[in-house]
């Protein structure tokens, strides 16, 4: 899938600091946002005792409100706390720069072309801002966490549920590529349907009317879903001609020995790995068996949990089948999904603490239904009409101060959704990539500040061009070999794209290159690449070649080496850009070796050559 | 049970049955998708293309070879290589123009004695085919024209004609005419059109070939036919396009053919015809030295299944051909035909990492073995040991390996 990531090592360390920095950065607005709304609310209720009193029926309603069903609570901080964990581990130092590498390519790779073309747009999309996107990923999750755990009623905690529902929905399809169920291998056991179906699952349940809670028939449901779905897992896992059934396929190991071992690789502490060694070699070794288990569980407890659901009456088996469940649930989650989120770009901890959870909300949604709440006596003394015609300030302050904690903190986590979401979506609104790429690549430019050296050379239309003639205008100069495979394409493109960048101000830049190669270098070769390039009709670039000796000057008095190799090699050249002002005067280098050349490193290169640009243009 | 509860149960049940339905045809979905269609039997059986290793003896005694060099697994790191054995010398030698990687193949014509024009194809990010001139015998290199397009993958894409006139057929199907030595191209036809003439549609053309000049002047081009027992050659006459090829013997009439070699030395032109597809390929040479209108065949030579990869076609200055076939085919692993000779002389097993035939001053082939950055040059007779090939010349090459990015 070209294009899907950066191509930088995910633990490149420019953009593991710049990571870890922006994470710090906005960790300490959070804990500051945190504090002033702490501040502000012990201030209202100290200073305004009175009016937060008056204004606090609701606290009277809270103490006499329906108490929330146990199925659900048990969702919204089962679900919380995954979130918050699945936050923190966003925070990985790789993740930054290996979550498109390493999570979202690798789980669309089986997938049909449509999957991995939008895992790509998605994987594309982080790459161009990959620390934003890791920053927004991790406090949109702690976020929500909070959020789920601190708002226990009301509209607050079922848009909670809402907002989760849609957030998994989001990983679901981008990051867990549909959870593979597009792909050959869906099986129970190693996921499927993808975890974060789970988390869409139980935030829209959370986002039901408390109502919906106060009888058994919700409960029911959601255990006939659940025993339908393990009965066709059952059903998958029992396919013949899928590998499950053979501990050894072909002198191999079969796919779910094979699975085991892959995880048993990662890296891990070695009593885990050896337990997940084990078994694999005992798959192997009893294959037929080990499947044969997993059917008949899978078959048994979900014909059980839809019976619970379906049938009338008190579920009997309900337990059994539930105590089962959990069996099953922690035995694939230590044995086969490796505890999921080892390994330095784990996300989650996969698919089988969700399942479970949902699981015994039902049940609980079954047997634990609640009382339903007792009716208000009404008092005058207890319900003062509230003043009338108060300003809106005092109207938002009384009701801040009146709020209970567990609302502060559920503003303070929407707050720290909106401070990961943000920046994130600001920076999705520009076409561009961050500069970081380019500087994870080459470094930063190296400010300078002395005449360039001259030069006179003929550009691709036989003109004579000489550097005094530029001045009055910034020159970003590179040089390239028009007869090159593999760089200078890249550099071309990328000046071509800050040519772009640079919009109106473009009018004040020169895009210039310098033939690079003693043997091709007749104004036939500047033509050939500038079409092949695509910038014969960009007014602005000039692609310059002379006679051998005069090249040599240029190259020698700009610090370039330009080496024949032998025997059907490219020459060897070193990529540099250079800016220069209006004046003449050289006042940055830049180290411009194309790395990966993926679109997001070429953008990023386009703009840190762009910004060098105005930098100069700003400081004339 | 109340009627409600059985109702509500049975559309539940209901609704499970539709979800196991859906299970159950997810074990088909994403599953492995079904190989692709096997390639039809003419192209999985029968030779249609040469291969780009080939060699070119020129009057006046030079030889030229293209050969891959490099043996690795990595497409970018296999080089492909220009060597010449200059008139009266004895050996081999490097000549491959530098400046420009050579991963995606070279191509070459000749145009005079110790001239010769190379022709690289694109490879990565590079999409057009820079050219180099040579008049000393790859000695010095003139690196000023360019073709604007990539060149097909096909020994004969580039062909010298009278003037400084060129052919050039691209891998997009154009045939591009070049004048002054190739300072200036401009197109001349394409494969689309050459497959809407009578000649073309009569043939069922699917491919270009190979390119060369009549020594009038008169540009040809050889093709790929669909149609059983046509070999096509098309001849620019009065701004037409026409049927220029031989006839076939009554024996392959029956037989899809394709002309999988050309080339004009003097008033000499000869062709490499392969015939049939399976067992019966085989392959045949025609000669013509009156402008491409009259052609005389040679008998057939039965080559084998094509499986293992195309052939290596090589041209010698009087108008024989060699033919060097993949290891595993079922013939000997070699021939070659003088002109206009009576039957082709197969030649005994070749060494190992045989690349291509070149043709000597003095008619006896030579072969050409590369093993990674090694190349030798090994000669018929005078052999002491249990092979007849005599080792000539050893030829160390340094590969920029990892130079191509």
């Amino acid at each position: 899938m070209p294009g899907m990531n950066s191509g930088l090592s995910d633990t490149n360390p420019t953009l593991v600091a710049a990571f870890r920095t922006a994470l710090l950065h906005q960790g300490l607005f959070i804990a500051l946002l945190l504090a002033v709304l702490a501040l502000a609310w012990f201030g209202l209720r100290e200073w305004m005792p009175g009016a937060v009193s008056a204004r606090s029926p609701g606290r009277l309603q809270a103490r006499h409100a329906a108490p929330e069903a146990a199925a659900r609570r048990l969702l919204r901080i089962g679900f919380g706390v995954i979130w918050i964990f699945d936050g923190l581990l966003q925070a990985q130092p790789a993740m930054a720069a290996g979550l498109p590498s390493q999570v979202m390519e690798p789980a669309a790779a089986s997938s049909p072309t449509w999957v991995q073309h939008l895992a790509n747009w998605a994987g594309t999309s982080w790459s161009y801002h990959p620390i934003q996107a890791g920053a927004a990923a991790v406090w949109i999750q702690v976020g929500l966490g909070v959020w789920l755990i601190a708002a226990p009623a009301g509209w607050p905690s079922r848009l909670a549920g809402l907002v989760s529902a849609g957030w998994g929905l989001v990983v679901w399809v981008f990051a867990e590529a549909f959870g593979g169920i597009f792909a050959p291998g869906l099986t129970f056991l190693f996921g499927a349907p993808g975890a974060a179906l789970y988390y869409c699952a139980a935030g829209a349940l959370i986002a039901l009317p408390a109502a919906c809670w106060n009888s058994t028939r919700l409960g029911r449901q959601i255990l006939a879903g659940l025993g339908l779905f393990l009965v066709g897992m059952a059903v998958l896992q029992a396919w013949p001609g899928r590998g499950f059934w053979q501990g050894r396929l072909h002198s191999h190991p079969g796919t779910l020995a094979g699975m085991a071992q892959s995880m048993a690789g990662t890296p891990q502490p070695h009593f885990l790995s050896a337990l997940v060694s084990w078994f694999a070699a005992t798959d192997e070794a009893h294959g037929f068996a080990v499947n044969l288990l997993a059917v008949l569980a899978l078959a048994a407890i979900g014909t059980a949990m839809a019976g619970a659901g379906f049938l009338p009456g008190p579920p009997r088996l309900i337990r059994p089948a539930l105590a089962a469940m959990l069996v099953l649930c922690l035995a694939d989650w230590v044995l086969i999904e490796d505890l999921g989120f080892l390994g330095g770009v784990g996300t989650d901890p996969n698919s089988m603490i969700p399942v479970a959870l949902i699981g015994i909300a039902g049940y609980l949604a079954v047997v634990r239904v609640p009382a339903p709440a007792p009716a208000l006596e009404s008092t005058a003394t207890e319900s003062p009409a509230p003043p009338r015609r108060r300003p809106i300030p005092v109207r938002l302050a009384t009701s801040f101060g009146g709020a209970s904690l567990r609302t502060v903190l559920a503003l303070w986590a929407v707050a720290v959704v909106v401070v990961g979401a943000g920046p994130m979506a600001a920076a999705q609104a520009s076409p561009n990539a961050n500069e970081i790429l380019a500087q994870a690549i080459d470094g930063n430019a190296a400010p300078l500040n002395f005449a360039a050296p001259a030069f006179t050379l003929t550009d691709q239309h036989g003109r004579q061009v000489s550097l005094a003639s530029l001045r009055g205008k910034v020159v970003l100069l590179t040089f390239l070999d028009p007869v090159c495979t593999s760089d200078c394409p890249l550099i071309a493109q990328e000046f071509r794209e800050a040519d772009k960048v640079l919009g109106a101000s473009s009018r004040q830049v020169e895009l210039v290159a310098i033939v690079a190669n003693p043997a091709y270098r007749s104004t036939a070769y500047t033509r050939a690449f500038d079409s092949q390039e695509g910038l014969s009709g960009v007014p602005n670039w000039l692609f310059l070649t002379g006679s051998v000796a005069q090249l040599r000057q240029t190259w020698t008095r700009y610090g370039v080496a330009a080496q024949i190799v032998p025997a059907g090699g490219m020459i060897a050249h070193n990529d540099l850009a250079y800016v220069i002002d209006t004046g003449g005067h050289t006042r940055a280098e830049l180290n411009f070796d194309p790395g990966p050349g993926t679109a997001s490193t070429q953008s990023s290169f386009a703009v840190e050559l762009a910004t060098q640009a105005r930098q100069v243009m700003r400081s004339a | 049970m109340s009627l409600a509860a059985t109702g509500r149960a049975r559309a539940g049940f209901a609704t499970g049955a539709g979800l196991l339905a859906a299970v159950m045809a997810a074990a088909g979905c994403g599953s492995t998708p079904a190989p692709a269609s096997s390639a039809s039997s003419r192209s999985a059986g029968g030779i249609t293309a040469p291969a780009l290793s080939t060699s070119l003896a020129v009057p006046g005694g030079a030889s030229w070879a293209v050969v891959l060099m490099g043996g690795s697994a990595a497409r970018h790191d296999n080089f492909w290589e220009l060597l010449v054995r200059p008139a009266g010398s004895p050996g081999w030698k490097l000549a491959t123009p530098a400046g420009v990687a050579s991963n995606g193949g070279l191509v070459m014509t000749a145009s005079g004695p110790g001239s010769l024009l190379a022709g690289i194809r694109p490879s990565q990010n590079l999409t057009f085919s820079p050219l180099a001139a040579t008049t000393d015998a790859g000695a010095t290199w003139s690196q000023n024209d360019v073709l604007d397009a990539g060149l097909a993958d096909l020994p004969g894409a580039l062909a010298s004609g009278p003037a400084g006139r060129l052919l050039a057929i691209t891998g997009s199907g154009d045939i591009d005419l070049g004048t002054r030595g190739g300072a200036s191209w401009a197109g001349l036809t394409t494969e689309r059109a050459l497959a809407r003439t009578t000649a073309g549609r009569a043939c069922g053309l699917t491919a270009l070939t190979a390119a060369a000049w009549t020594p009038a002047g008169q540009p040809l081009l050889a093709g790929d036919c669909r149609t059983a027992g046509t070999a096509v050659i098309f001849g620019l006459r009065a701004r037409t396009w026409q049927a220029a090829g031989p006839s076939l013997p009554a024996a392959l009439r029956r037989e899809p053919v394709s002309v999988i070699g050309l080339n004009a030395a003097g008033r000499r032109i000869t062709g490499i015809l392969a015939a049939g597809a399976g067992r019966s390929t085989a392959v045949l040479a025609a000669w013509s030295d009156d402008n491409g209108s009259t052609w005389t065949m040679s008998p057939p030579l039965t080559t084998g299944p094509a499986t293992a990869g195309p052939p290596s076609i090589s041209f010698g200055a009087d108008g024989s051909a060699s033919l060097l076939l993949p290891a595993s085919h079922a013939a000997s692993g070699g021939a070659v035909i003088g002109w206009r000779a009576a039957a082709w002389q197969s030649l005994p097993r070749l060494p190992a990492g045989a690349a291509t035939l070149a043709a000597t001053a003095a008619g006896q082939p030579e072969v050409l073995a590369v093993q990674g950055g090694t190349l030798t040059a090994w000669q018929l007779g005078g052999s002491r040991g249990p092979s007849p090939w005599t080792l000539l010349q050893t030829v160390p090459v340094t590969i920029p390996y990892g130079s191509s990015g």
